[in-house]
């Protein structure tokens, strides 16, 4: 007797997803809410007072800002700015150097994700689609996953980009609205995940990339 | 009236016009001994080391201590005193609406001031001691009289005002109050002093009504702040800076600072 599973309503499906976004952006929003509080906490006046703590404080803050910076979607774009306003010229630079190693920090952990959890997350968000290419990109080697993606894009616009990654990196760590997909640290997560970038060249590139910001900030100060 | 007589009223006016200038009892008067005068104090528990710093000020017959104004809310309170010899016996009582009363007694004999004072807290119900808790204070010293910075010629224009500031990192809101004092050719912030800043020199020109100040003072710890105002009928404003010089770093923090005379009433 033949057997047939009953076809899933695409309802319940459409309901089962908008539920599991709505929850994501609910944890997104928790973590980015402690972030501003975080970063609040750092701005404050700095007196004579606070000399004794002011080292302990410099420390705590700058890895408070590194840890917010390499996990995408926190706010450590604000905590390093309320940091440069605190600190003065010489934290401007601290604070570029305490960037560059968040961003490889967010690199490297997205080296460690194992291609299983991201087809999970995927899987997840019924993006299958997606799940088939990291499963595709999974035994390939650098070069080899580059020509993959070349060759099966579906448009003329990602051979581009891909070509220019780097470029394209740079310009991501940049624009205002590089949030959506998580900040600095979702940009160093997904170029450590795409496993695309030898880390040297990632390195050279970030500190490169990076500079802008302090930069104006620097000589806005002098 | 007989040659004895005249005799015992020369003695008794004598007697008298000397025990007169011996034992002075006053209150709050104009021309007290103690009116107008400022001590720089490091403070303690009894028994104990020193914990703290305050600046105490007589004027216009009440007694203020700065750190248990600006910190526990306790007002200017009356102060009485008399003279024996060389020394002044004065005491003191302030009351505050939230951390209740203090009595201060002690002796001043010249720039020197030592005092007791007995803090009876309000009482609350976890605390378990009620009781009034007793602490010392004794003349600080007032740093040097000579000028402390590079172009800081001491002067005595601004001797014996105080200014009860509010002060801000620049481009910030307040921060805290401060009485800004200056007394014979020396400028005191009560907030540095309590962070163990020695009262400096300072200077100040007068030019069309505007008297403009600078003075620099310097901690053991924590670095140094040059302060520069002006003062305009009754009120000052101006600027101050941080240097605080640790290993590789230097923080330098700029602050604002505005206020009236301060009036103890």
């Amino acid at each position: 007797m033949p057997t047939s599973t009953p076809p899933k309503d695409p309802r319940g499906k459409w309901l089962q997803l908008t539920i599991k976004i709505i929850a994501l952006v609910s944890v997104l929003v928790f973590f980015n809410q402690i972030g501003h509080w975080l970063a609040d906490q750092v701005s404050f006046q700095l007196w004579p007072r606070h000399a004794k703590m002011f080292f302990p404080f410099l420390i705590g803050a700058l890895a408070t800002y590194v840890l917010l910076l390499s996990i995408p979607f926190l706010p450590g774009i604000e905590m390093g700015l309320m940091l440069m306003s605190v600190l003065g010229s010489p934290g401007i630079i601290l604070v570029y150097l305490a960037t560059v190693l968040a961003l490889s920090f967010s690199f490297f952990f997205g080296r460690q994700v194992p291609p299983r959890i991201i087809r999970h997350a995927l899987d997840w968000f019924h993006l299958r689609r997606a799940r088939e290419l990291v499963t595709a990109l999974e035994p390939l080697g650098p070069e080899e996953r580059f020509h993959f993606l070349v060759e099966s894009a579906p448009s003329r616009m990602i051979p581009f980009l891909l070509r220019h990654r780097y470029l394209v990196v740079a310009l991501l760590l940049n624009i205002p609205g590089n949030a959506l997909i998580g900040g600095g640290g979702g940009v160093g997560l997904i170029a450590g995940m795409s496993r695309l970038f030898p880390f040297p060249r990632y390195l050279l590139l970030i500190s490169i990339a990076t500079i802008p910001g302090p930069l104006f900030f620097l000589l806005r100060a002098m | 009236m007989t040659s004895w007589q005249r005799f015992l009223i020369g003695i008794l006016t004598i007697f008298l016009g000397v025990g007169g200038w011996v034992v002075t009892p006053s209150s709050a008067a104009g021309n007290h001994p103690l009116e107008g005068r400022v001590f720089v104090v490091d403070t303690g528990r009894s028994g104990e080391g020193p914990s703290g710093r305050d600046v105490y000020c007589f004027r216009e017959g009440k007694f203020l201590s700065t750190f248990h104004n600006t910190q526990h809310d306790f007002p200017p309170g009356p102060y009485t005193g008399h003279r024996v010899g060389d020394v002044i016996h004065f005491a003191a009582d302030a009351q505050s609406p939230t951390r209740g009363s203090i009595h201060w007694e002690g002796t001043i004999r010249g720039e020197i001031i030592n005092a007791a004072f007995f803090w009876r807290d309000t009482p609350r119900w976890y605390s378990w001691h009620n009781g009034p808790a007793k602490y010392w204070a004794r003349s600080a010293g007032w740093g040097p009289t000579t000028s402390s910075g590079p172009d800081i010629a001491a002067s005595h224009l601004l001797d014996g005002q105080v200014y009860f500031v509010k002060t801000g990192e620049k481009g910030n809101p307040p921060d805290h109050s401060d009485y800004l004092i200056f007394w014979e050719g020396r400028f005191v912030s009560s907030a540095c002093v309590e962070l163990n800043f020695s009262p400096s020199a300072y200077s100040a020109i007068e030019k069309d009504g505007t008297i403009r100040f600078h003075a620099e003072i310097r901690s053991p710890n924590r670095g140094r702040m040059t302060w520069r105002g002006t003062v305009r009928r009754n009120n000052t404003e101006g600027t101050a800076e941080w240097h605080y010089k640790r290993l590789f770093w230097e923080v330098v923090r700029h602050y604002w600072f505005r206020g009236p005379v301060y009036s103890m009433e």
